[in-house]
């Protein structure tokens, strides 16, 4: 990704043409739409303070000149899908190139550059050298996490190293697991012995009969135990596996940065944390249960049944295969389905999820019956897919069941007749043979599970991928940096031509530019969606501009060490989070060690002490998940509260009063101003009351800074729009006064 | 309430032509609009009917009226917004499914659309593939960019395997 491309030679032929060497190239970057509309090329070339557009085909032509000393503007406009180019000159407008997102981040950089060549006509080309690979080496680095691919090799060695803790268990629990199988293969030998010398028309120790049912019980006796033993480890190997891995994904998810979080969707981390470990304990318990056991158990039964009789042993493996190409197949088929059956779930539970918390609104629309309706066509999909499997299951178990019964029936067939012939050379004992049934019973259904272990092995993998893929992600501290420690923030704040957007290509902020000294209050107003909250959010940190600079105290804000400048930020948000807990531990949740005193102290600042002294459990209250059981404006107050406690040097708070009514609004904000006072404080607001007595106003719409001053100084601008917003509100204020006054 | 009223542009209220700037103009009770964006309203189900045209000479792009259906217009109007619309919507219709495979947790394909083939990736496919009433698919890839699958029965072969894995189908 450059904006830097080799031209092709046919374009720098026509560049020549036009008399442009190759050598004042400053940009040249390529579409990937054509200019029918198509997937192709058209280039853009900044060269000799000209712009130019020309088509990518074995003729190229000019599509449009521009000189950059007539360009009013650029900028690159959203479409869906794409983005335009669009450049207004000499009081016309026009739309350029198109090009998809893929294509969107060098043409934001390249509009980022132009805009700076329309400013700074005197821009050296060396001095845009180092900027151009400075913000493309930026652009680089923040691709590089876009895709992480971990082969399924490297996922399987990973595994089988993250085991390695518990090596010494199951070694052990290999070692019982081959006493085991030994232990299972002894019994038939003891009723071979018991069916020919004991109680066989020939027998010769018929005295035998009550030590070798003695030893039979204490095989028996011997086996449990072993069973017990080995479960019991396994069972703790495989949870303590599962918890130091459940442990490992949370601590990584807590210090994954918020932008993750965007991209992913928290119902399906949810899922990794719980469902995929959880696979992975079956990963710990069928090593050592599952498919060992059973290649141990198909060697051992098939040397004792060849060394038994191998004449009759190849009889045996004739339903073998068989056995493994139906299973085989089995999991072919039903794979699809079972994965259908995991989505079906997943729909039905997020639907139910969805229908319940928003039961309130179902009932106040009366559309229960609708609610009704789609959960049953979710749930007869479930239904369907769950049958599917059910219905092939009992189809296919039966006829397998048929496929093991077809080996013994072959075995008494020929087995039989091995007894009944008198030539030594093929004659066997009756309890041969029926030592040979029994070993054989033991021996497909290990056979039918070791097909399946290509499925098993699969799904570990992809479930051990999906969770290496968090474990992978990069952490929001790099560790390698050398972090400035602030310990003490004067509050001093800048932006320099920053830019943003959630997603690189949808810039929600452009070119903001501003200087807040210490201790000044700064209202920031504009629509929704205008960016506000952006702005806040970037001063956290949770974020990192796309391009520009953030300063606090003149330490850019990537070289502050995270910890220190989130201790002494403090926010109150729109929709404000209450944790599970008491009322007392939310209020203290950043200062865990805070006393009964601070907390009532930080209420009552927040107007919050007398609503919660009037509930029958007073600060001991516990609210349920995000607040449950409280008004919004008692969660913000809350939520205020939580911010008086912490002290913070930085106060930003994002319509933290919008759920409260004007009164209480007051209170707060007469009891905030003692707390506010010598700190930098940003209060976001849609009303002109909660921005009274700021120093200073931001003004910004779609991204863009449109007014920033003294509230006295953007009053006295014609039409501008704090002027017009005060107007706007006072005329709100004078109405409602109206209409108050005529309901008295 | 004068502003909520639907302003409904007709052939016959209306005037469509391109500018030198290649931007769309409409002339309408009089006024010329030298700039005019196209938007659908029901961009998956009803591609050309409700086309809010919007007056992007403006800041704020206030809304001029509403086409209700396109197909009412004259050839050659209909024509020019359907440029206007399809360069806003850049959404390729799929023809053929080259290649498709499950690499972790996404989907990676190669395709042929009537706008030339493309290869990209598709994340959390249970969000970003999903059928429309009309038997359509949008399928939005890792950058947003959009694709149309006009009907299931470019679901075959692996293809189909992999798939039934990750929608309905």
């Amino acid at each position: 990704m450059s904006i830097r491309e080799t031209l092709p030679k046919n374009i720098i032929e026509l560049l020549k043409e036009n008399n442009i060497a190759s050598d004042k190239i400053d940009l040249s970057l390529s579409s990937d739409i054509d200019t029918d509309g198509g997937y192709g090329k058209q280039w853009v070339i900044v060269a000799d303070r000209k712009l130019l557009v020309y088509s990518n085909s074995s003729t190229p032509r000019e599509l449009n000149r521009f000189d950059l000393n007539n360009i009013t503007e650029i900028k690159s406009h959203n479409l869906v899908g794409g983005q335009v180019l669009e450049v207004s000159s000499d009081g016309t407008f026009f739309e350029t190139v198109h090009y998809t997102n893929s294509q969107a981040d060098k043409f934001s950089l390249a509009v980022k550059i132009i805009n700076d060549m329309l400013r700074n006509p005197e821009l050296k080309s060396v001095i845009l050298d180092e900027w151009i690979a400075a913000e493309e080496e930026k652009l680089a680095r923040s691709k590089k996490t876009d895709i992480s691919q971990t082969a399924k090799r490297k996922t399987a060695t990973r595994l089988i190293q993250m085991a390695t803790p518990y090596m010494k268990s199951c070694i052990v629990m290999f070692i019982l697991l081959l006493i085991g199988v030994t232990i299972d293969l002894t019994p038939p030998y003891l009723t071979r012995t018991l069916v020919d010398d004991v109680l066989g028309p020939n027998a010769q120790h018929p005295m035998w009969l009550m030590q070798l049912v003695i030893a039979l019980l204490g095989i028996q006796l011997a086996r449990i135990v072993i069973t017990v033993v080995n479960n019991r480890i396994n069972t703790r190997v495989g949870n303590r596996f599962v918890f130091d891995l459940r442990a490992k994904l949370f601590n990584k998810l807590q210090r994954l940065s918020i932008d993750f979080f965007d991209r992913k969707q928290v119902g399906g981390l949810m899922s990794r944390v719980s469902a995929d470990t959880e696979v992975l304990q079956s990963f710990i318990s069928n090593i050592s249960q599952g498919f060992l056991l059973n290649i141990v158990l198909i060697f051992g039964i098939g040397t004792v049944l060849f060394s038994m009789n191998w004449r009759l042993g190849l009889f045996v493996l004739i339903p073998g295969p068989l056995v493994m190409v139906a299973t085989r197949m089995y999991w072919k088929h039903i794979i699809g389905y079972c994965n259908r059956y995991w989505f079906s779930r997943w729909r039905i539970n997020s639907f139910l999820s969805g229908s319940l918390s928003g039961i309130r609104v179902v009932k106040a629309f009366a559309q229960e019956q609708r609610e009704i309706n789609e959960f049953k066509s979710r749930n007869n999909q479930l239904m369907q897919d769950a049958l599917a499997i059910n219905q092939s299951w009992s189809t296919f178990f039966p006829i397998m069941s048929m496929m093991f019964s077809l080996g013994g029936i072959l075995v008494w067939y020929v087995g039989g007749h091995f007894v009944l012939i008198d030539d030594a050379k093929y004659h066997i004992s009756l309890g041969t043979l029926i030592a040979f049934l029994s070993y054989l019973g033991m021996f497909y259904g290990p056979l039918s599970s070791l097909a399946q272990l290509s499925q098993w092995a699969t799904q570990v993998l992809t479930a051990a991928h999906r969770i290496f893929e968090i474990l992978d992600e990069e952490e929001e501290s790099e560790e390698d940096k050398d972090f400035i420690h602030l310990n003490n923030i004067n509050g001093k704040i800048e932006f320099k031509n920053v830019f943003f957007g959630y997603v690189r290509y949808l810039p929600v902020l452009q070119d903001i530019s501003f200087a807040i000294n210490p201790g000044e209050k700064v209202g920031i107003i504009g629509h929704s969606g205008s960016g506000k909250t952006t702005i806040a959010n970037l001063i956290c940190r949770f974020y990192e501009p796309t391009s520009g600079q953030i300063f606090i105290d003149d330490t850019d804000i990537t070289l502050i060490d995270k910890t220190d400048l989130r201790n002494q930020i403090g926010v109150v948000l729109q929709d404000p989070y209450l944790f599970r807990g008491t009322i007392a531990q939310n209020i203290a949740y950043a200062k865990p060690n805070a006393n009964m005193d601070e907390i009532i102290q930080a209420a009552k600042i927040a107007n919050a002490h007398d609503f919660i002294v009037h509930m029958p459990d007073g600060y001991d209250t516990r609210i349920g998940e995000r607040g449950a059981g409280l008004s919004g404006g008692e969660r913000q107050r809350l939520s205020i509260a939580r911010v008086v406690l912490r002290n913070p040097r930085i106060l930003v708070m994002d319509e933290a009063t919008s759920s409260i009514d004007a009164a209480s609004e007051r209170l707060i904000q007469n009891a905030l101003s003692d707390l506010i006072k010598n700190r930098t404080t940003f209060i976001i607001a849609h009303r002109l009351s909660t921005i009274m007595n700021v120093d200073k106003v931001i003004v910004i719409k779609n991204g863009i800074l449109k007014e920033f001053g003294p509230p006295k100084e953007l009053i006295k601008i014609q039409n501008g729009y704090y002027s017009k917003f005060v107007r706007i509100q006072s005329d709100l204020f004078k109405l409602k006064s109206n209409f108050d006054m005529n309901n008295l | 309430m004068e502003q909520h009223r639907i302003n409904y542009i007709s052939p016959e209220n209306s005037e469509f032509s391109i500018t030198d700037g290649d931007t769309l103009q409409l002339k309408t009770n009089g006024i010329i609009y030298p700039h005019v964006k196209v938007f659908r309203s029901y961009p998956l189900n009803q591609t050309n009917k409700y086309i809010s045209l919007k007056n992007a000479s403006t800041e704020d792009e206030p809304e001029i009226g509403i086409i209700k259906d396109l197909d009412e217009f004259p050839q050659n109007t209909k024509y020019l917004i359907l440029l206007k619309l399809d360069k806003r919507y850049f959404v390729p219709v799929i023809k053929k499914i080259v290649f498709l495979e499950e690499k972790g947790d996404h989907l990676s394909w190669e395709v042929e659309t009537d706008r030339g083939t493309r290869k990209f990736i598709v994340r959390n496919s249970y969000d970003n593939i999903y059928p429309l009433k009309n038997g359509k698919f949008i399928v939005i890839d890792t950058h947003a960019c959009r694709y149309e699958i006009p009907d299931n029965s470019l679901f075959q072969g692996k293809a189909l395997g992999i798939l039934s894995r990750h929608i309905y189908l």
